[in-house]
């Protein structure tokens, strides 16, 4: 089974070493769809199913706290998983994030490892190789 | 609140461990003054908080495009590295703010506002002195770059 993933930072250099990670992990996405603002993320999951969604925070128009929020409110995505890639390190926000439904958070700089851990935790670790 | 006496080299410590880990690039202190980076920019982010403040790095084009580079493990001369340069250049800025913060927190439990990142050219002539001469200024030499990170209250 491939699994669909939605990336969602405005940096096109996270965006795309976030994808070269997935790929270095071995696993072979059915689907990989990037969104540089929450805004197009939103619309994205509007109308494609994405297993698991990866959301930086700091971004323009739209936080991805407010894009967070959204999800977890909308009935049809509330149950898609949610995985922080943020500069932000602060731990009162880390908990405030989990405390909110998020399942993962991963501080950048982040390595391979750590997006593999990750969706691991998320997903199981049945298509990720070792 | 003024910002700790340790700022700077925080944020000398946090700028070297992210190229690090970002990049594999070592950067190791340069006793001021240095002569002004080629075709040098400066990227920008300022915080809001319990203490405020901005944060600028400057670096040289050639060096934005090495580490782009790096960061995507392509070419230098790869169009995909000068196209993203600029953009790396930010997210470099962007993850420093984000690790400094909890290292000039008064407290965990602080929050702080990070803005987006901007990047422009540096006027080498009337800029660079001022910058380079700065007491929240610390330079570095990364893999042959020299790159300059201050931060202010």
């Amino acid at each position: 089974m491939g699994y669909r993933f939605l990336i969602v930072d405005d940096s096109a250099t996270t965006r795309a070493v976030i994808k070269r990670t997935i790929s270095m992990c071995g696993i072979e996405p059915e689907k990989l769809i990037e969104a540089a603002n929450g805004k197009d993320a939103l619309a994205m999951l509007s109308v494609t199913h994405v297993d698991l969604v990866f959301l930086d925070i700091n971004m323009p128009e739209m936080t991805g706290m407010e894009v967070a929020a959204r999800i977890k409110l909308d009935p049809k995505l509330c149950r898609t998983p949610i995985v922080i890639v943020s500069s932000e390190s602060m731990e009162s926000r880390v908990q405030q994030l989990k405390a909110e439904g998020v399942r993962g958070y991963i501080k950048k700089p982040f390595t391979p490892e750590q997006i593999r851990t990750v969706i691991n935790d998320v997903l199981g670790a049945d298509h990720v190789a070792a | 609140m003024s910002l700790p006496e340790n700022a700077t080299q925080s944020l000398f410590e946090t700028l070297a461990q992210s190229l690090e880990t970002m990049a594999f690039v070592i950067a190791d202190p340069l006793p001021s003054p240095a002569d002004a980076p080629g075709d040098a920019q400066v990227v920008s982010l300022t915080f809001e908080g319990p203490r405020s403040g901005t944060i600028n790095i400057v670096a040289s084009r050639e060096f934005a495009m090495m580490l782009a580079a790096n960061v995507l493990g392509i070419d230098p001369s790869d169009p995909d590295a000068q196209e993203k340069a600029d953009d790396c250049m930010k997210e470099l800025v962007n993850v420093v703010g984000g690790a400094l913060m909890p290292r000039i927190a008064e407290s965990e439990t602080d929050v702080f506002k990070l803005s987006l990142p901007t990047i422009r050219p540096l006027n080498t002539e009337t800029e660079w002195p001022g910058f380079c001469n700065d007491t929240g200024t610390q330079l570095a030499s990364a893999d042959g770059h020299t790159i300059a990170a201050r931060i202010a209250a």
